[in-house]
């Protein structure tokens, strides 16, 4: 892999991204051993916004493969105190760290970063852009379990317009052939997203149709008072993904989400636990392999 | 109870084109059958012949903007009383707004009305429900669930809601459910403190006005929104002609956009608020006699796609007060076919005309199972003497207020028998029935 930085699905080639994916499958073999290869790497997590399991899922990569790793918390950091996004980036980087992984609630905020630092920076979810981790590790699931990703019926169900995952999985399920199709609330659709190279369902039974994965998006609670939805209630009742509604989609059709999960809203729990048809906690598992392989390629 | 025959009508049904004499069998509350151009006899025994010489027969009236006042305002109107006065109207369908109190926003409000109904009113009608919680113009109710649970539309009845965003996304999630917008044609900010239409008269008399461009201003943006997001529109009570070439030109756009003006707007103007009459006051307030003569000729000219009763009744209190002070709304009920047929008949234009602005495209707008007389379809249907001229009078009222402006004003057309679901619910008492 050429690229210095991981901020988007766009920059990959397909060859990167086969290679990202073929060798997080090989960590995932051996992920018991210890590589204690990048001992002298230092790898800092600047993450501006809450998250547990992408934080988590990238301390635990890199302490597989034996960097440092110091998670920035923002709370008691000198942004509180008034520094400029730019002066933390530049104040950091004169520490010298090998990668920077940023995550911010503002998009473009790791494109303008990797412009100013010296080291590799990884994007970890930068506002309604991009997540492009994420969308590498749920291509990881996809191909385990469906033994391709060419050619699948894939659906991106809920509120689309704020998801920096569906426009990463977008991106990258298109690249890799898959067919791609978003369902939601014409409220939560961003404009002319058809542009992107996907369908548009506002229904969620007809969107269902024919469908191999069905990847369910979390919704925030704040947008279902009336502004976006009108109720977590008519949100559930319409595009909240439940066996019946699942009945619509192909018999072997499997349910993806990023989680965290709102049960009862977006998805039922019937379904969100059902062994059989949930890879959600697989997909949990799956990302501490592709970051292990995304940090192994910057690394190098 | 036996099957009915309306022999020797004049049948009048846009739906099929149909324009000549026939008859009708009605048989469990759906036409059983439609003879054109044929004397068939029927046995007495199995019919209820009633022979409808010289009479128009047409489907039903169906009325897409009315305020019941059910619940909450009961000593203003309640559903027998509305009943009655709408079918003795020929109105068989009706919509209600939700400017009630409660506000009809949610699904146990919409489910109370039905309940109501199938209890009091021998008519139909259908609820709508807000666009916005609680018609603050803030936040979306649960259109979809709503739309579940009977209501046929959405509007914050009579106040427009004024947050574009707001509005765009009530256009955007309403395609979801296929569901109409129905919208006040008044710009808050411009509007809020008057009560008369902006212009001279209001100078004379000292009473804030309204202009005209409050009107098209709401009606432009919501336009724009409508074509935006490829949503459906419909605009009540229009009562200006810029407003008018507004829609004109966004229907020839392609904009999803219907509208639809009431009697009051053709046949009073501001003028006729004479020294501070209240019963003249109403919402969008009456305009100068040039826009009046621009909805008749919109009318008559397809501009404006149905007419409405508004019909709003007051108690007496709530009018007897100084103008500012008052509530807008006329009752409409029975002015709604002498008014309308009135206006058709001084402009020569055919019954097909009235039966289309009364009946077919309205349910059209809504989508309702009505206005047309196929077969196998509800058997809503009105008789009308429609050469009748008659004058318009309080004393003839049936509805519960009697907040009524048109006084000895003639109109013409009298309503012979309204049937609703193959039921007789209004009988002039011309037709001895079994």
């Amino acid at each position: 892999m050429k690229n210095k930085h991981i901020l988007s699905i766009k920059d990959l080639s397909i060859k990167d991204i086969t290679e990202i994916l073929t060798k997080a499958e090989k960590f995932l073999n051996k992920r018991n051993k210890k590589k204690n290869s990048f001992t002298n790497k230092n790898i800092i997590n600047l993450f501006f916004e809450d998250s547990t399991r992408t934080l988590t899922s990238f301390e635990l990569a890199g302490k597989q493969l034996g960097a440092s790793v110091i998670n920035m918390s923002i709370a008691t950091s000198s942004i509180k105190k008034g520094e400029t996004l730019i002066d933390t980036a530049m104040t950091l980087n004169a520490m010298d760290p090998d990668i920077l992984i940023v995550r911010h609630n503002m998009s473009g905020v790791p494109y303008l970063l990797s412009e100013k630092v010296n080291c590799s920076v990884i994007n970890a979810g930068d506002g309604s852009n991009e997540h492009p981790t994420q969308a590498l590790l749920d291509a990881l699931t996809i191909k385990r379990h469906k033994k391709r990703i060419s050619g699948l019926e894939v659906a991106i169900l809920g509120d689309v317009l704020h998801s920096r995952v569906a426009r990463s999985n977008i991106y990258l399920l298109n690249k890799l052939g898959a067919k791609v199709r978003v369902i939601c609330p014409p409220t939560l659709l961003p404009p002319n997203i058809e542009d992107l190279g996907v369908k548009v369902f506002k229904n969620l039974e007809d969107g269902l149709n024919n469908v191999d994965i069905i990847m369910v998006l979390r919704i925030q609670k704040e947008r279902m008072s009336g502004s976006f939805v009108p109720s977590e209630k008519e949100f559930f009742r319409f595009w909240g993904l439940d066996r019946k509604k699942l009945n619509n989609a192909k018999k072997n059709a499997l349910v993806m989400h990023p989680g965290p999960i709102n049960r009862g809203i977006e998805i039922d729990s019937d379904v969100a636990d059902d062994i059989g048809r949930s890879l959600i906690l697989e997909q949990v598992k799956l990302g501490v392999a592709i970051r292990m392989s995304i940090i192994d390629e910057l690394l190098k | 109870m036996k099957n009915i025959v309306l022999k020797n009508a004049i049948i009048v049904d846009p739906s099929q084109k149909i324009n000549s004499k026939g008859s009708i069998v009605i048989k469990d509350k759906i036409i059983f059958d439609l003879i054109l151009n044929k004397d068939i006899s029927f046995d007495k025994n199995n019919y209820n012949i009633i022979d409808c010489k010289n009479l128009m027969l047409c489907p039903g009236f169906v009325d897409i903007k009315c305020h019941l006042r059910v619940p909450g305002e009961e000593h203003k109107e309640n559903l027998s009383y509305a009943s009655q006065s709408a079918a003795s109207a020929g109105i068989t369908s009706l919509v209600c707004m939700p400017n009630t109190d409660p506000i009809i926003d949610n699904v146990s409000m919409v489910e109370l009305v039905q309940r109501k109904v199938r209890k009091e009113s021998d008519v139909k009608i259908f609820s709508t429900a807000s666009i916005t919680k609680q018609l603050k113009g803030k936040e979306l109710t649960e259109f979809g669930l709503l739309k579940e649970a009977g209501a046929v539309g959405f509007t914050d009845a009579i106040k427009a809601v004024d947050d574009a965003t707001v509005m765009m996304r009530a256009l955007k999630y309403a395609s979801a459910f296929d569901m109409l917008l129905m919208q006040h044609p008044e710009e808050k900010s411009l509007s809020q403190y008057g009560s008369m239409n902006s212009g001279a008269l209001s100078t004379k008399l000292g009473i804030k006005g309204i202009p005209e461009e409050a009107e098209v201003i709401q009606v432009d943006r919501d336009l724009r929104l409508a074509e935006m997001t490829n949503g459906r529109i419909h605009f009540f009570n229009i009562t200006t002609s810029l407003a008018l070439n507004s829609i004109t030109i966004a229907k020839k756009r392609g904009v999803k956009v219907t509208c639809s003006t009431s009697p009051h707007y053709f046949n009073l103007c501001e003028e006729d608020i004479k020294k501070w009459r209240t019963y003249a006051k109403v919402s969008p307030p009456l305009r100068n006699i040039k826009n009046m003569n621009a909805i008749k000729t919109a009318i008559l000219n397809n501009k404006i796609d149905c007419i409405t009763s508004d019909h709003s009744p007051h108690d007496t209190d709530s009018k007897r007060l100084p103008f500012e002070q008052a509530s807008s709304g006329v009752i409409g009920f029975e002015s709604l076919l002498p008014l309308t047929l009135k206006l058709i008949n001084d402009k020569k234009l055919s019954n097909k005309k009235l039966v289309e602005l009364l009946s077919l495209h309205p349910s059209k707008i809504l989508k309702l199972n009505s206005g047309t007389l196929k077969k196998r379809r509800p058997a809503d249907i009105v008789l009308i003497d429609i050469n009748k001229k008659i004058k318009l009078s309080s004393s003839l009222i049936k509805s519960k207020s009697n907040n009524f402006p048109y006084e000895n004003i003639s109109g013409q057309g009298k309503i012979m028998l309204t049937i609703v679901d193959g039921k007789i619910v209004f009988n002039d008492r011309s037709f001895n029935i079994k």
